[in-house]
């Protein structure tokens, strides 16, 4: 079978661009080497919808980055994703050299076009953020800001494009790619894929992919993130972004209530040589943590729950990459999508959708459907909703989660779902079970049984992120011959 | 020839630290602040014996494992024997607390109880 | 929505909480209700099949099921109402409990509520172990649940982070499972748990103990393949040049519990930072009239006995107050000071005609340690201990004859010359 468009990766930009090709009439697939979506950078993105005076005017960043937050509620809506349009808060102490700063960030968001920016005074500071370190009196206030749970809006974006006739091939990493005449052969191992057209959508890894064609136009930089995440106890310390003065690398160590709300703190930003180091460093959790608590000093590492660490994919080029390869017309470079990557996502989608359009013919699809079909979360319906449901189903009012309250039958569901997880990580990501205070420890044995249960495994195959990584290594008195049984 | 041994006394949360000395067969001790020490030093230096517990699958019951014990300490030098000899044992369901699983337990002298109710499964 | 009307809720059918219902019924209560999100009463005590239970309380040593089922009986026995599988999702400071199980979602109105939720165990975010994030790294409590409730081996080669006494539980538990135990590592300078099951648990099986160390890093991408080992100074930081690598596929943490307070913070109670709890009265109460706690949830005990005792008073004291009972005195704060972790309750009423228990830990082991009792700087009580270690709980009783005017009292403890 020939696809017509083939992704390379199932991060946050590779599910919504396949997500947008979904609404024609296309053959489309997405191969990704994890044993899930989102199962890279975009697991441990801050989810934080940035408003866009960021990037430098002229950028394809600044502009899709506007386009993008802009679209992005709707997006979410579509989608059945919390969406919590917090705002952000540049802040600093008060100087000369921290005054222009805040000026030119104005100035280049109001040329970027971003609404509604504006500078605020120390009174205003204080009453957006009550915590807030009391020396930090000089600020940027941008309302448009947003925060999203990045894994479940990237979740959510693969689950619509499924419904809208998408395959994805999980578990297949890329290995090689051979240019034929009318068609570009992808091989994973010895699988072999064929397509029009090839989006390389590969994160950090995306430069590897090019250069299976020769493609050696830039290249990949890893920039490992640390981030924290605090209680829920915690998460009123904050209710909007609060970021230091941007650095020339990053927009520094940033406080942020998450829609959950919990609070996270972070990221760091260190250049790591290997592209799939995510360790943390107790190095990188204090500088999180001072960094965090020199904006809000009421920060504590006592309420830390989580630490994990992400890769940023930044280009050389300092900017997004997103265009065909000189190589290959037929491999379109979707690449160095580093932050504000989130935020630009479905303007990024339009924009290859454009691009793609001149190489295919797109026909619309009078079959797509832009809403993603959610199963119920009693959580977010209501008590009197949630019983009515329990009169329906009893696997509702089965607790499994204590700190999510997640229950048995949403996780039925999940199992069940259109592009059901296969490992405990992945169920976390859809439904938050585990995420919260206790980490799993009391639902992680039910979480491994479940998983046998629905997906017809035994529970010492059942694993944490694909093979591997097992819960399970024996069995209690287990014996391979035999052995005795008292009546 | 006089041999010492140094012992931490288990019967309280105290914890006493007792000497013991060894001479012309007899043992010398010293360092416990009751009664209870010197008895426990005593057995300890003549045959010690440990509680051990564990979990033996149950076929059929509400429960996939029942725990088990023995009715007394079993001599400390058996424990890893005794352990060793469950392997591959299983029960099936119901199993009562107090049900003896296994009889005079590798001639030991001790029967091996279970430690809960485990009823057949629903 | 469910409507139910109850005299006394309890929340959680632990040991704590099945006491508190035992208690209750003994003191004239007929409309008791228990709530448990298990389908089956006993809390942790049904994973925790080790002896040692039951030695002050019923007077013999027995295993945590056998413990459990001696009260289970007991309440299975009475008109004691049971709900379970069910889970408290709310609770307010009027008593009005959210209940949740599978015939839906039930408003529970009741004169008095005993809350005994237990406690968490601390995780690997809780203390930051850097590192990589496979699997393998369980708390002991869940690897316990695993091997003992489920039947499955969590890991073959294990190292555990923290000598309290589940951790030294679970190194003598997988060794008997055939499991290689590589080391139990303890920051401290002194092991976390009782004497006893350092001796039985870690000295039988010749499993070695490091103090003042802790681990550094966690090695491995699908499951753990090492952990990074090193010695810490005396702010519990590591010490650069100390570190080491041991490998081993199973990283257990027994690093601490943690009360479970969620409700307690809903209903608005007022925490003590210490104890992780709701700050309570000589009853237990707590800061919000006719809301008791005990057991865990209000400070992490080091015995089972404990436990039920707690329980037992905290029950009859909710029984008293539906009845009608209800103290009037003032209450006053008692302050803990030098030598003192944490203390047990932390109000009492003045003015009292009983003796005041207090019960807590100690900040660090001492030798022939005095306890004294201060009100407005004039020590009106003192108490002579010859051991106590943080592992285990003290208890001070001072007389109703020295609480004879009002006035917060400071408690403190410290070694004094030996009069042997």
């Amino acid at each position: 079978m020939v696809y017509d468009v083939l992704i390379i990766g199932a991060g946050v930009t590779g599910c919504a661009i396949a997500r947008e090709m979904s609404r024609y009439e296309l053959t489309i697939g997405v191969l990704e080497q994890g044993s899930d979506v989102a199962s890279g950078t975009s697991k441990a993105n801050s989810g934080i919808i940035h408003a866009g005076y960021d990037a430098p005017t002229g950028s394809l960043m600044a502009r899709l980055n506007v386009t993008g937050a802009r679209q992005m509620e709707r997006t979410c809506q579509e989608l059945s994703v919390p969406y919590r349009r917090t705002g952000s808060l540049v802040v600093s102490s008060d100087s000369q050299a921290a005054r222009a700063e805040l000026q030119r960030l104005l100035q280049q968001g109001i040329a970027n076009g971003v609404t509604d920016l504006r500078l605020v005074t120390k009174e205003e500071i204080s009453r957006l953020v009550p915590m807030l370190n009391p020396n930090l009196e000089v600020g940027l206030y941008a309302p448009t800001a947003a925060v999203v749970p990045p894994y479940e809006l990237t979740i959510a974006l693969a689950e619509n494009a499924v419904q809208n006739g998408v395959s994805f091939l999980l578990g297949r990493k890329v290995t090689s790619m051979i240019p034929q005449p009318d068609a570009l052969v992808v091989h994973s191992g010895t699988e072999r894929y064929e397509a029009r057209l090839v989006i390389n959508a590969a994160g950090v890894y995306a430069d590897q992919v090019a250069a299976m064609l020769q493609d050696r136009s830039f290249s990949i930089i890893p920039y490992k993130g640390q981030e924290l995440i605090l209680d829920k106890q915690y998460g009123k310390l904050a209710d909007l972004v609060v970021f230091p003065l941007p650095t020339p690398v990053s927009k520094g160590i940033v406080v942020a209530p998450t829609p959950s709300g919990n609070l996270l703190i972070g990221p760091t930003a260190e250049i790591v040589d290997n592209p799939s180091d995510t360790s943390t460093t107790r190095e990188g959790q204090l500088q999180v943590l001072d960094a965090a608590r020199h904006l809000i000093p009421a920060i504590s590492s006592k309420g830390v729950i989580t630490s994990y660490a992400g890769l940023r994919a930044v280009a050389d080029t300092g900017d997004f990459i997103i265009r065909s390869s000189e190589q290959c017309k037929r491999l379109l470079h979707v690449a160095g999508i580093k932050s504000p990557g989130l935020s630009a996502v479905p303007a990024i989608a339009e924009m290859v959708i454009g691009l793609i359009s001149e190489r295919l013919r797109l026909t619309p699809k009078n079959t797509f459907c832009p809403l993603r079909s959610k199963a119920p979360r009693p959580l977010e319906i209501g008590l009197a909703k949630w019983h009515e449901l329990i009169k329906l189903d009893p696997a509702y009012g089965r607790m499994i989660c204590r700190c999510e309250q997640v229950s048995e039958g949403e996780i039925r569901d999940a199992l069940r779902g259109v592009l059901p997880p296969t490992t405990v990580d992945g169920l976390k990501r859809r439904l938050r079970v585990g995420m919260g205070r206790c980490q799993g420890g009391f639902c992680l044995p039910h979480l491994i049984s479940l998983i046998a249960e629905y997906r017809g495994l035994d529970a010492a195959e059942v694993t944490k992120q694909g093979s591997g990584s097992e819960f399970i290594l024996g069995r209690v008195k287990a014996n391979p011959t035999g052995g005795d049984y008292i009546e | 020839m006089t041999s010492v041994r140094e012992l931490i006394c288990i019967v309280c949360p105290q914890g006493c630290t007792l000497q013991a000395e060894h001479q012309a067969d007899t043992w010398t001790v010293s360092g416990y602040a009751c009664k209870r020490g010197l008895h426990y030093a005593l057995d300890e230096l003549d045959a010690p014996k440990r509680m051990v517990s564990t979990s033996l699958p149950v076929v059929g019951g509400e429960y996939a494992m029942v725990s088990v014990r023995p009715d007394a300490p079993i001599p400390k030098d058996m424990v890893m024997t005794a352990m060793q000899s469950l392997q591959g044992v299983s029960l099936a369901a119901p199993v009562k607390r107090g049900q003896v699983v296994i009889e005079n337990w590798l001639q030991m002298g001790v029967n091996l109880i279970a430690t809960r109710t485990v009823y057949k499964a629903r | 929505m469910n409507r139910l009307q109850v005299e006394l809720a309890i929340v959680g059918g632990g040991p704590a909480g099945l006491a508190a219902a035992l208690g209750a019924k003994q003191a004239g209560l007929k409309n008791i209700l228990i709530i448990e999100r298990d389908a089956h009463l006993g809390g942790i005590l049904q994973q925790c099949i080790h002896s040692g239970f039951g030695l002050h309380m019923l007077g013999t040593d027995l295993t945590g099921p056998e413990y459990a089922e001696h009260f289970i009986e007991q309440v299975v026995g009475s008109e004691i109402e049971l709900m379970l599988e069910s889970m408290v999702t709310g609770l307010t400071a009027q008593r009005v409990l959210t209940v949740v199980n599978r015939y839906g979602a039930t408003k529970v109105t009741t004169q008095a509520v005993v809350l005994a939720m237990g406690c968490r165990e601390r995780a690997r975010g809780a203390i930051l172990i850097p590192g990589s994030r496979p699997a393998g790294v369980y708390t002991a409590g869940t690897a316990q649940r695993l091997v003992n409730l489920q039947g499955f081996l969590p890991g073959r080669e294990a190292v555990i982070l923290g000598s309290g006494d589940i951790g030294l539980i679970m190194a003598r538990r997988l060794v008997l499972e055939g499991c290689k135990v590589k080391a139990v590592i303890e920051a401290m300078p002194w092991p976390g748990g009782l004497t006893r099951n350092l001796v039985q648990c870690l000295h039988d099986y010749d499993i070695p103990l490091y103090l003042q160390h802790t681990v550094t890093a966690i090695h491995g991408s699908g499951r753990v393949k090492a952990v990074t080992i090193a010695q810490v100074d005396e702010q519990l930081a590591p010490i650069p040049g100390t570190a080491f690598d041991c490998t081993c596929d199973t990283l257990l943490l027994a690093v601490g519990l943690i009360p479970e307070n969620e409700l307690s913070l809903q209903a608005g109670l007022m925490i003590d930072e210490r104890t992780g709890g709701p700050v309570v009265t000589p009853s237990r109460e707590t800061s919000a009239p006719g809301i008791f706690a005990c057991g865990n949830v209000l400070q992490v005990h080091d015995l089972v006995d404990s436990v039920s005792q707690e329980g037992l008073e905290a029950g009859r004291a909710a029984a008293a107050w539906v009845q009608g009972r209800r103290a009037t005195a003032r209450s006053y704060g008692i302050v803990p000071g030098e030598g003192i972790r944490s203390l047990v309750p932390q109000r009492y009423d003045y003015p009292t005609s009983s003796v005041l228990s207090l019960v807590g830990r100690v900040t660090h082991p001492m030798q022939d340690a005095l306890f004294t009792v201060s009100r407005k700087g004039v020590c009106v009580h003192t108490s002579r201990r010859k051991h106590l270690r943080p592992g285990e709980m003290f208890s001070v009783q001072i007389p109703a004859a020295a609480l004879n005017d009002a006035g917060d009292l400071d408690v403190a403890v410290r070694e004094v010359e030996s009069h042997d």
